[in-house]
C-alpha cells in the first residue's frame, strides 16, 4: 500500500514495513538522475544507521539497494500536522545532537519530522551529509528557519527562538554555528524593506 | 478603466497599457552593456527612451495620455538609479494630470503576469530572473518565498558564464542555442539545500572547465544542472505545500528546455503547466500595468522606490482568498 508520494520517493507500507523508493525523474537526463538517486539513497541509509548507533531517533533501516531502502514503519505524525511549541526544545535538542556528531540533515523541515508517542522520529535523510563545516550546520538551521517562516506564519518566531535556546544548550560548537547562521541571514540579497 | 504601467528597475525600460484588466499595449528598451550592468548608463538609457516607448505604448493600445486614469510604476527591488526613472516618470505624468500613482513590487508583477496568462489560481511559482531566483507560494495574504537561491541569481550566472565564454549580455538565449548542440554531461555541483539552491560553486567549477571542453558542451551541462535544481526546489514546493499547478516567470522563463522540464516534472505528478509568452517572461511594463490595475484601491503613504523590496512586504488584499 502506498502511503506517501514525497517530492522524490513513493513510500509503500508492506507487511509492516516501510520501503522508500526513489522513481525516476524524466525531466532529468538519465546520467544525472541516476547519479542522485543512487548517492541519496545509500547516504541516507548510512545517516540513518549512524543516527541510531548515536542515540538519535529516525526509523530503523533493515536494508537497502540501489533506489530503495526498507526501514521500520513509525506509526504517528507529522509535526508539520500537529504543530506545538512545546516539541521545539525536543527538535532544538536532537538537532544539535546531530551537529555534534556532524551530521547534516540537508532538509530540515516540520514536515520530516515524525512524532510517536510524544517523541521526534526525524525522517527523509535524502539530502543530508557528513561535514564538519560550521557553514553546513549554521545552513541547516537557515533551512530549518526559513521552513517555520513560510509554513507556520503565526508562531514560526516564537518556535524557532524556542528551537535556538535548546540548540544552545546542547551544541559543543554553539558560538560559532549562531555566529555563521547570522551571515547567512546577512549574505541574502535583499534585506526586508530598506529604503534607500 | 485605463492603467499605464512602467517598468525600469534594472536594463528594461518599459511600459504598458491595461484597460479594464485587459492588456492593450507592451512596449520596450533594453539597455545592453558589453559587461555588466553600469547604475549610470542604464539610468541615461532609460530617459532617453522613454518619450518614445511611452508614445508607441499609447499609439498601439490607440489611447490618448489624457485617457489614462491611473499610473503603476515598479517600485523595486531594482537598482536605485534606475528604479528612480520609473519613479520620476510616472510621478511627474500622475500629478500633472491629478490620477492616482501606484507603486508595484516588481517581483509581485512577474507573479500576476504569469497568473493572467496561465490562468492557474493556486500555482507553485518559480520566479527565475537576473537578479532573482525565488520558489513562491500564496499563504494567508501574502506571497511567501519557500525557497531562494543563497547568492547570486540563476541568469547572473548564466550572464556570467557567458561572459566567460566570451558571450555578450545577455547570455541566455545563446547559452540556449549553444546547448542544442552539446552532448556530453560534465558533472557540476548540484547544490540543493531543502528548498533553497546555490549557484555560486558552480560558477568557479565552470570556469575551470573553459579551455578543456567544449562551449557546447558546458552550456549543454550547465543548463541540465542548474534546471534540474530548480525543478527539483519547484516540485518540492508543489508536494510540501500541497499545490497542483506550476508557472515559470522571470527572464530565464524564456528558455524552452527550462519549460519542457517544468512540463514533465507536472505531468508525472499530475499536476497542471502552461509556459508564459515568451514577451512577458522578461521585465516588461505590461506586468506593472496590470498588477496595478489590481492594486487600484491600495491607499500607499510612501511612494518612493524600495531597492530590496521583498516579495513578502507586500499585503496582498485584492486575491478573494
Ligand atoms: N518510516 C516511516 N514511517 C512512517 N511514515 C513515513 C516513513 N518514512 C516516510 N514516511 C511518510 O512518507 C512521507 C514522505 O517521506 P520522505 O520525506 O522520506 O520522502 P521524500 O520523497 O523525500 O519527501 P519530500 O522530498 O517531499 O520531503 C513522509 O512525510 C511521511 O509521511
Ligand atoms: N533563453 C534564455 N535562457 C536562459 N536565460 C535567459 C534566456 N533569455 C533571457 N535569459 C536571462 O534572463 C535574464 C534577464 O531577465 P529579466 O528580463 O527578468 O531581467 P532582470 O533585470 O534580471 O530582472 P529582475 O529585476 O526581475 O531580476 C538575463 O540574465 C538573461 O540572460
Ligand atoms: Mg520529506
Amino acid at each position: 500500500m502506498i502511503i506517501a508520494k514525497g517530492a522524490e520517493a513513493v513510500i509503500r507500507l508492506e507487511n509492516g514495513i516501510v520501503i522508500k523508493e526513489r522513481i525516476r525523474k524524466n525531466y532529468r537526463i538519465e546520467e544525472l538522475d541516476y547519479k542522485l538517486r543512487k548517492s541519496r539513497t545509500s547516504i541516507e541509509a548510512k545517516v540513518m544507521k549512524l543516527c541510531r548507533e548515536n542515540g538519535i531517533l529516525c526509523p530503523n533501516v533493515i536494508d537497502y539497494n540501489d533506489f530503495e531502502i526498507r526501514m521500520e514503519y513509525i506509526d504517528g505524525k507529522k509535526l508539520s500536522d500537529s504543530f506545538s511549541l512545546d516539541l521545539m526544545k525536543e527538535l532544538g535538542k536532537t538537532v544539535a545532537k546531530m551537529h555534534n556528531i556532524n551530521i547534516i540533515h540537508g532538509d530540515l523541515t516540520t514536515s520530516n519530522v515524525m512524532i510517536k508517542d510524544n517523541k521526534l522520529y526525524i525522517i527523509d535523510f535524502g539530502l543530508a551529509k557528513i561535514s564538519k563545516k560550521i557553514e553546513d550546520k549554521a545552513t541547516d538551521i537557515f533551512t530549518l528557519k526559513e521552513a517555520l517562516k513560510a509554513n507556520h506564519t503565526e508562531l514560526w518566531e516564537k518556535a524557532f527562538n524556542i528551537f535556538i535556546s535548546e540548540y544552545k544548550n546542547v551544541s559543543i560548537e554553539k558560538d560559532k554555528i549562531l555566529e555563521r547562521y547570522y551571515d547567512i541571514e546577512k549574505r541574502r540579497r535583499y534585506y526586508e524593506n530598506s529604503n534607500y | 478603466m485605463i492603467v499605464l504601467g512602467i517598468e525600469s528597475t534594472a536594463h528594461t525600460f518599459g511600459v504598458g497599457i491595461v484597460k479594464d484588466g485587459k492588456i492593450i499595449a507592451n512596449e520596450r528598451d533594453t539597455y545592453k552593456p558589453k559587461e555588466g550592468i553600469i547604475p549610470r548608463e542604464a539610468m541615461e538609457h532609460h530617459y532617453d527612451v522613454a518619450p518614445s516607448i511611452i508614445q508607441r505604448a499609447l499609439e498601439k493600445a490607440n489611447v490618448k495620455l489624457s485617457d489614462i486614469d491611473l499610473y503603476a510604476y515598479s517600485q523595486g527591488p531594482g537598482i536605485p538609479s534606475c528604479l528612480r526613472v520609473g519613479y520620476e516618470i510616472s510621478r511627474y505624468l500622475s500629478n500633472k494630470s491629478k490620477k492616482k500613482l501606484i507603486g508595484v513590487n516588481h517581483s509581485i508583477a512577474h507573479l500576476e503576469i504569469a497568473r493572467y496568462f496561465t490562468g492557474f489560481d493556486d500555482p507553485v511559482m518559480l520566479y527565475v530572473s537576473g537578479g532573482n531566483t525565488q520558489i513562491i507560494v500564496y499563504k494567508e495574504g501574502k506571497y511567501r518565498v519557500f525557497g531562494e537561491t543563497q547568492d547570486i541569481g540563476v541568469g547572473n550566472l548564466i550572464d556570467r558564464v557567458g561572459r566567460a565564454l566570451n558571450i555578450p549580455f545577455p547570455a541566455g538565449p545563446k547559452i540556449e542555442e549553444l546547448a542544442k548542440k552539446g552532448s556530453k554531461y560534465i558533472e557540476i555541483p548540484y547544490v540543493i539545500k531543502g528548498m533553497d539552491v546555490s549557484f555560486s560553486g558552480i560558477e568557479t567549477h565552470i570556469k575551470k572547465l573553459i579551455g578543456k571542453e567544449s562551449a557546447e558542451n558546458i552550456a549543454y551541462s550547465l543548463q541540465e544542472t542548474v534546471f534540474s535544481m530548480l525543478i527539483e526546489a519547484a516540485e518540492r514546493a508543489m508536494a510540501y505545500c500541497n499545490k497542483d499547478s506550476l508557472v515559470i516567470t522571470g527572464g530565464v522563463a524564456a528558455n524552452k528546455r527550462l519549460n519542457e522540464m517544468g512540463k514533465i516534472m507536472c505531468e508525472e505528478r499530475n499536476a497542471k503547466f502552461k509556459e508564459i509568452p515568451l514577451e512577458y517572461a522578461g521585465d516588461n511594463g505590461a506586468m506593472i500595468a496590470y498588477t496595478g490595475y489590481l492594486m487600484k484601491d491600495y491607499e500607499q503613504i510612501d511612494l518612493k522606490p524600495i531597492r530590496n523590496y521583498r516579495t513578502d512586504a507586500v499585503e496582498i488584499k485584492y486575491r478573494k482568498w
